[in-house]
Parts: structure tokens; sequence; C-alpha cells
């Protein structure tokens, strides 16, 4: 026989145990279960000790039902299941007062998970690859270019050869249109290309097919492509025989080799990862002067990014030393940051904000919810003392408070998730598409969780001052003076310090509520430098249509001129990269023209336009003309500046018309004919980088985008602008068709976002301040009504009497106002982040939040001070 | 007072406190807790829950149908006693009472299925 070491049961369950029974019945009971634990151990079975909590719970719970009749042994010092019912019948009984609370706790609790699960879902959830931690994204720093996430192939190769610090090395390239079908039913698809390890590295497998092989990309191989899931599913029915078919993707056959598995991202240097159509392959080929490829590396297992960051920085100094020229001799550097990271970065002080506003209201919600629990408590004064006197241990009183806040805590959890899993929903709804990994939220278990872990702290922290008050109480006193005393406001202060500090949070919260506000507004009302009223359409060129450079720009002017015949169109013009599309070209310029400049000259953004494009954007020319189109034909060195690149390239001439600039590798040294308004393409809310427009001559392949002015409502010429570009037949598929407002939007939407969130909080916060003043207030009053009364018959007027009461709170709102400023001087790094054309610590923000935190408080006295006055004198003197 | 107080021996027999009698008398003098919750869960279908057997056992003891004495404490279970429970000469009364009314309500009763 196996002899086990007898252990004892769980210490703490029998000590619970020994509580639970009478005291005569203890030894038999406590060391029966005893017994049966360690028969249950000798048995070999498990979860023991379990068992034993279990059947302490069934002791807590059964021994209360005391049958009528039969008299307890010995006094029943611990009666949870007693404790838990009485407090639910008297809930019940006062249900005004019960969903009063439960619904103050829902409006905390409700926010704050809704909250949390946003941001464990944004930021906490691995992102959906294996073993996500060891993930990184590569970013570039070249001279004045931070941050850049693209790198250039050959540095690709070369973080390859670091084979003790990387186990994978891969990349993509930037995204591109596609067409799909032949010439005459082409559709317009997204595409991008992957190195063929990229999918292995991720942990990623194709549901049907294989893998991309290096043997694609060899020479003289065709490429070929995998699917996206949704895109399978829409356009190809789900077929798994779509696979080894072939499609006619840009003009050119490709054989589908692979599907990928549903809801497939590339995660790569943009904050929102997007499903392409089609994947293809990315061959590596030579180069180190084009820095657009995003790379992820898999660090190697024991390589911290820290000691990879070491490695980089040598590898940086070694390359610079290596190629002078490709660095000009700029300072260059490698990092790796975590994917996740990587990608919540943008978003972070949004959250930040957010979350601060929330746990704010949720402070304001527990302390409301403790007023009134105190107030009422108050109430119960008597009852206390007179249960006390009899008899009654102060333990039991105790618990009597305890089981109630648990009650009133588990509602408000209940209410509290219900209200989030609505705010969830609702949050789905407003959440920017630019938030990243906003797809994820949804409304899960993680709510229930989080509102219940909020419910605990909020229990605790609305248990533990009722609990202090009854453990602390005198009975005698208690019982004399309510029959003897007209009531006096005593423990007032308590509840008033309270409604104190939900006024001073108050504070906090309109002030960040007042601070977004404004700064949405004065986002709202930035002057962009162009007019974003114009319809944009993308006209991808259609592959082997057009032989060279001159058809393609000779094929855009048609389309330009043909579209503006178009009626009801008043300008028409096109540009490589639309203002807010989230890419741009970066080029550095020099007035050295010894050499070509490299990134140890200032960079500006760089975009290839038709002529006409500026006049239709509503840019301003400050000096000069717009590019001609015999300039733009015959691929002429002319560029159009904007002012802020004009002052700091010259910031010694008045008029540039006429001088030259070196514009990197792609134009070479260039005559400058213009000058424009400056035009926010980047940010809404500052000017990046200074900018130049070049004829398109001077980029091959890329494909433009068109944007149309109209007299009317532009997106009604849809049908007659496609009509017209189709007749032209650059032979690509049109997409696109959308106001580019949209993108102006689009570029403010986290802002808006937060901002309608956190504003929406303070209003709250404003309610609950006023409802908390109110009871206090109100509960004041009715304890007063005997003195009122007394001195109303003595000849008090009703005004004299509300005077009275204003003048308490007011006191309250004097002291808790500089405590809220306080906060809100603290509280404003929390929004200064996102806070636009207002100062950070602002002093009208600041006073209006003080206002509405004075109107709100006084608005919760005056209504119940009113009814002071109108109480009838002989009524309130008689009652006890 | 005397209105509320109630002749318990009269009461007829609760489910759980018949079951216990019977279980009683087949473990003889020596019953305690532990064999006492063992034999009803070996008998019964459904799960006994042990506080549900204490309470029983008191009520038994006030209507005076179950005696018990307290014995010495033993280590294995803590240092603590038993409380034997056996049936009292009224408990055997109310037994034979009750096995002679079950056994005649139950002649010639034919459940369906």
């Amino acid at each position: 026989m196996i002899t086990r070491r007898a252990s004892p049961p769980p210490r703490a369950a029998v000590a619970l145990m020994s509580r639970l029974v009478p005291e005569d019945e203890r030894d038999p009971i406590v060391g029966d279960l005893t017994e049966a634990y360690a028969n249950r151990v000798a048995a070999g079975r498990r979860f023991n000790g379990l068992w034993f909590w279990a059947e302490t719970f069934l002791f807590a719970v059964i021994r209360s039902r005391r049958p009528a009749g039969v008299q307890p042994r010995g006094r029943m010092t611990l009666h949870l299941g007693a404790n838990l019912r009485q407090a639910a019948r008297r809930l019940r009984f006062e249900w005004r007062f019960t969903v009063a609370i439960v619904a103050i706790l829902a409006i905390g609790i409700g926010p704050a998970s809704t909250m949390l699960s946003v941001l464990n879902n944004v930021l906490l959830i691995p992102l959906p690859y294996a073993d996500p931690e060891r993930l990184a994204l590569v970013r570039i720093q070249l001279g004045q270019v931070k941050n850049h996430p693209g790198l250039a192939m050959d540095e690709i190769k070369d973080f390859r050869a670091l084979q003790d610090v990387f186990a994978a090395v891969e990349a993509e390239a930037r995204a591109a249109d596609a067409s799909l079908g032949p010439p005459d039913q082409l559709e317009p698809l997204t595409s991008i290309a992957m190195t063929p390890g990229m999918l292995p590295m991720l942990g990623v497998s194709p549901v049907y097919g294989r893998q991309f092989a290096e043997s694609d990309v060899a020479d003289g191989k065709v490429p070929p492509v995998m699917l996206d899931y949704g895109f399978w599913r829409t356009r190809f029915g789900g077929s798994p025989a779509v696979i080894s078919t072939i499609l006619i993707v840009d003009g050119r056959p490709a054989e589908v080799v692979g599907v990928l598995p549903e809801g497939f991202t590339l995660t790569t240097g943009r904050a929102v990862p997007q499903a392409f159509h089609i994947y293809r392959p990315l061959r590596l080929r030579d180069a180190r002067n084009f820095w657009a490829f995003p790379t992820i590396v898999r660090l190697k297992d024991g390589v911290t990014i820290a000691q990879a960051n070491a490695r980089l920085d040598a590898l940086a100094a070694s390359l610079l030393k290596q190629y002078p020229k490709e660095y000009s001799d700029a300072a260059i550097a490698f990092a790796v940051h975590p994917l996740l990271d990587d990608m919540v970065r943008d978003i972070q002080p949004a959250l930040r904000a957010a979350m601060g506003g929330v746990l704010l209201l949720l402070l304001i919600a527990v302390g409301n919810a403790t007023a009134l629990v105190i107030a009422r408590l108050k109430a119960r004064d008597r009852d206390f003392a007179l249960r006390g006197a009899i008899g009654a241990s102060r333990s039991a009183l105790v618990l009597d408070v305890l089981a109630e806040s648990a009650l009133l805590g588990l509602g408000g959890a209940l209410a509290g998730s219900a209200f989030a899993a609505a705010g969830v929903a609702g949050m789905r709804r407003i959440i920017p598409h630019t938030v990243p990994r906003w797809q994820e939220i949804a409304i899960g278990w993680d709510l229930l969780l989080f509102s219940a872990g909020l419910a605990l702290v909020g229990l605790v922290l609305l248990g533990l001052l009722p609990v202090w008050k009854v453990a602390r109480g005198t009975p005698w006193q208690t019982l004399r003076e309510g029959a003897v005393q007209g009531g006096r406001a005593e423990g007032a202060r308590a509840r008033l310090a309270l409604v104190g500090g939900q006024i001073a949070l108050t504070v906090v919260l309109a002030f960040g509520a007042v601070q977004l506000v404004r700064s949405a507004r004065s986002l709202a009302r930035v002057d962009l430098g162009f007019d974003p009223h114009v319809l944009t359409v993308r006209v991808p060129i259609g592959p082997g249509r057009f032989p060279d450079m001159a058809a393609i720009i000779a094929m855009y002017q048609r389309v330009r001129d043909r579209v503006a015949a178009v009626d009801g169109v008043d300008a028409v013009g096109a540009i490589s990269h639309l203002p807010f599309s989230g890419t741009a070209l970066l080029d550095s310029y020099s007035r050295d023209f010894s050499r070509e400049p490299g990134w140890d000259h200032p960079v500006a953004n760089y975009y290839c336009v038709q002529p006409g494009y500026l006049a239709a954007m509503k840019i301003p020319f400050l000096q000069g003309r717009d590019i001609t189109d015999l300039e733009n034909a015959t691929g002429q060195k002319v560029i159009v500046i904007d002012e802020t690149l004009a002052r700091s390239a010259f910031p010694e001439l008045e008029n540039v018309i006429g001088q030259r600039l070196n514009v990197g590798y792609q134009i070479g040294p260039a005559t400058i004919v213009g000058v424009v308004g400056h035009a926010r393409t980047i940010e809404v809310g500052r000017a990046v980088r200074p900018q130049l427009y070049a004829p398109m001559g001077t980029f091959l392949r890329i494909p433009l985008n068109f944007t149309i002015r109209a007299r009317g409502d532009a997106m009604a010429l849809r049908t007659h602008v496609r009509t017209a570009i189709e007749e032209i037949g650059p032979g690509g598929a049109l997409s696109g068709f959308t106001m580019l407002t949209g993108n102006v939007t689009t570029a403010s939407s986290t802002l808006h976002a937060v901002t309608g969130f956190v504003t929406t909080l303070a209003i709250c916060a404003g309610l609950l301040s006023t409802v908390g003043l109110y009871i206090v207030i109100a509960f004041v009053v009715h304890q007063r009504r005997r003195s009122t009364a007394i001195r109303c018959a003595l000849g008090a007027s009703p005004a004299q009497l509300v005077w009275h009461h204003l003048r308490t709170s007011g006191t309250v709102i004097a002291l808790a106002l500089p405590v809220g400023v306080a906060l809100a001087m603290l509280a404003a790094p929390l929004f200064s982040a996102l806070v636009y054309g207002v100062a950070p610590r602002d002093g009208t923000s600041l006073t209006i939040a003080g206002a509405m935190a004075v109107v709100a408080g006084l608005l919760g006295t005056y209504m119940p001070a009113r009814r002071a006055g109108s109480a009838d004198v002989v009524v309130a003197l008689r009652g006890d | 007072m005397s209105i509320y107080k109630i002749d318990m021996t009269q009461d007829a027999l609760g489910g759980l406190e018949h079951l216990i009698l019977i279980a009683l008398v087949r473990l003889g003098p020596d019953a305690y807790g532990v064999p006492i919750v063992e034999e009803l869960s070996r008998h019964t279908r459904r799960p006994v829950l042990r506080p549900s057997v204490y309470l029983a056992l008191r009520r038994l003891e006030v209507k005076g149908l179950v005696r018990s004495r307290l014995g010495d404490p033993e280590a294995r279970r803590g240092g603590r006693a038993r409380r034997y429970f056996e049936v009292s000469a009224a408990g055997r009364k109310a037994l034979r009472e009750s096995h002679r009314t079950l056994n005649s309500l139950w002649d010639g009763v034919v459940l369906d299925k």
C-alpha cells in the first residue's frame, strides 16, 4: 500500500469553517470534515483542497437556513448567506435607492470597461503571427529623415548576413494597383509584393496551395500570385479549384499558387494593416539608393531588441564607411522596434487621454455612490444602534454593510457590463479606421471580467467608508440624539467632502473635454492651403499599351482635356500622390550642383503633377507660373516650389523665379518657374516638409490620380468622368471615385473620436456631480427638517432657507475648485499630445471647466434646497 | 408561548431525517458524521449535502429520536473529537411505526413503469 503523507486541509478554510459552525458543534463537524479530507487524500483523489473549500462554502450557505423552532446552541458569528439574503431583501424594498446606486456605478463602470476592452484589444492581444513578440520592424534614419520604415534592397541583404542576430529578414514592397482580367473588362485590384520567406517567417500557411518559393522570383519566371481569403470567397466563390488557374493580372498571365488564411493582413510600418486582393513575390535586386521596402525581422532566440540594435549601430557605421556616396556622409542609423509597439505608437496619446477620462469618471461615480450609501446608512443609524444595544456584535453590523455593498457592486458590474457591451458596439462604429487593430475590438468575456474587476475596486471603496463609520459607531449617543434633538447634520461633513472631491474631478474632466473640443474646432478651421472638395480618380496605365514616357504623358494630357470637356467640370488636375493618402515621395535638395544632393541635405516632399493640378486644387501662385504642357511633354527640368522651400533654400532672395535647384536623384538640376503656397498634405495640424512639384516626365510609370473640381455635385459626375476616361483608354482599371474631403476627415478622425468620447464622459461627470450634490443636500435638508421648521415658525423666509443651503455648498465648491484646478494642471499632459491650437494649460479652458463644475454644483443644491422652504411646519415638527 | 410549543416527537419524520435514522440503525452504535454521510451517499442517487445532514441530526436530537455523545480527540482529525450518534428508544419506535405505515401503504400498490 502506498502511504501518503497526511497533508492538512487548507488552513484558511478550516478557520472559516470553525467560525461558521456553533462552538459546541465545532469539534465534531470540523473534525469530520478533516477526517473525510484525509480519507480522500489517502484514496488518492484529486482536487482535495478545492473540495474542502466547496464543503466550507456549503456550510456558509446552508447553516444559515436554520429552521424556525430550533434554537442555536451557540451564537453564530458569521452568517454570510443570511446577510446576503437580508441585504437583498432590504435593497429590493428600497428599490429606488438600489436603482440609483446601480445606475451611478454603471455610468462609471461601463465606459471604463469599454476602454479597458479597447486597450486590451489594441495594445495587449498579441498579433496573429507565430511567436509575435520576436518580430520587429526596422526603421531607418537617413540624415534628417527619421523613423523611415523602408530599407534599400541591399540593406535587407546586409541584415540577412547578421545570422547570429536575426532568424529571418523579410520585406514587402509598397502597395500597388493592379488590374484583373482582359482589357475590355478590367477590375481594379490592390496588390502587394513580399519576399518569399515572409509568410513562413510570420508562421502563416496558405489554406490552399503552397507558399511562395525563391524559384518563383528567378530570372525568366512569370511571378505567381496568392489570393486574399475574402477576395477568393467573393470573386472565385471559395473554390479550391482556383489553385493553378491562370489569371490575367495587368495584362500578364499569373498562376494562382495559394489562398491566404481568413483575416490575414501584413503588418509593416503602416499603423492599420490592410488586406490586399492579391499578393506577389518580391525579388531582391541590387540597389542601395531606393529606400522603399518595409522590413520585418525575426530575432533569434535569446537576442534582445537592445542587443539587435547594438549590432545594427555597428552595421550602420561600417556601411557608412563602405558606401560614402550612397549615404552622402549623412548620419544613418537602423533600429528595430517590436512590431506591436511600432503599430500602436501613434495612437497611444489618444488612448491615454480616453483612459484618463474614463478613470476620472469612475472615481466620480464611486464617490457619488459612496456618498449615497453613507447618506442612507445615516438613516439606518438608529437601527444599527438598537441592534448594537441588544447585543449584535460589531462584526455582524459590518458584515451587514459589506453584504449590501457586495450586492450593489455586483449589480453595478452587471449593469456596467451591459452598458459596456453597448459601448463597445458603439465604439466599433465611431472608432476611426486609422486606429490600429480597430477590427479587433469586439464584445468579449474580457468585458465582464473588467467590469467585475472594476466593481470590486468600487466595492472596496464603496464599502470601506461606511464600514468604518459603522465600526466606530456610538450607539447610545445615536439613540439619544434621534429622540431629543432636532437632528444635527452630523456626518454631513464626510459626505460634503466626497461631493467636493467629485466637483474637483469634474473640473479635471471638463477641462480635458474643453481642451479637446477647442482643439477639434481649431483643427477644423485650419487653412489647408488647398480646397479638398474635388473628386479623385486613380488612372493606372495598362501594361504594354504605351511604348515610352512621351506616349504616356500624351495620353494623360488627352485624358485631362477630355474630362475637362465633361459638362459640369470646372477644372481638372493630376498628381502622383494625393494629399493625405499616407504616401509621398521624399527627396533632398541643395544649391550645390557639384554632386547629387544626398541625405546630408534637407529633404522635401516631391510630387509629379500635370499642368493644371495646382490651379484645380486652388493652391495659390505667389510668384511665376505653372509648368506648361510643352515643358511637361518634352521632359523639361522645371519645377514649382512652395513658399517654405523658397524661404529655406533661398533665404536671401525675394524673387526665386529662374533660380536653379539641384533636386535629388530623380530630377537633378532644375529651374524654378513658380512659387505656390504651402499645402498641408501629410498632417492637418502642421506643415511637415517643404514641397516641390515637377512635371511627370521625371518619374517613370507612376499612375496619376486625377482631381476633378465640379461646378455642382462632383460625385454626380462619376459615370460621365468614367466614360470620358475610358474613351481615351489608359488601359488600367479605374479606381477611387471618392471625394478628397474624405481623406482630410480621416486624417483628423482620431482626434474627433477622442473628443467626442471625452466630451461624453465630461457630460456624465457633470451630471453625476449635480446628482451627488443633490443627494447630499436633499439629505441634509431632510435631516434638518425640524430645525428648519422651527426657523420657519419663527419667521424665516423660504429665500433665507434656500440661501442657507446654497452657502453650505458654495463653501464646498469654493474649496473644491482650487483642488480641481490644481488637479487639472497636473492632468494636462494627459491631453497635451492631442491639443492643437490651444495652450496645454489654457486659462480660458480652465475657466470654462470651472464654471461648468460650479453650475453643476449650484444646480444640485438649489433644487433640494427649494423644498426646504416649502415644507409643512406642523408635519415636520411632528415627524421623527 | 405555549401555542408555539409543539410536541416534536409527534411530528412526522422529514425525508432526510428518516433516511438518517435508518442509516444509524444500519451503522450501529459507533456512527458519526463521516460514515453517516458515506452511507447516505452510497444509497441515494442525489448528492448528500453535509451541512443538511448535521442540521437534520440536530433536529432529530431535539426531537429526542437520536442520542449523541462526544468521543476522544484524534490526531487524524486535527486533534478534534467525534460526536457519535445512536438511535434512541423513541427513535426506534418512530422508525418501527413509519416502517409499518409504509409497508401497509405499499401493500398491493403497483406503479406504472
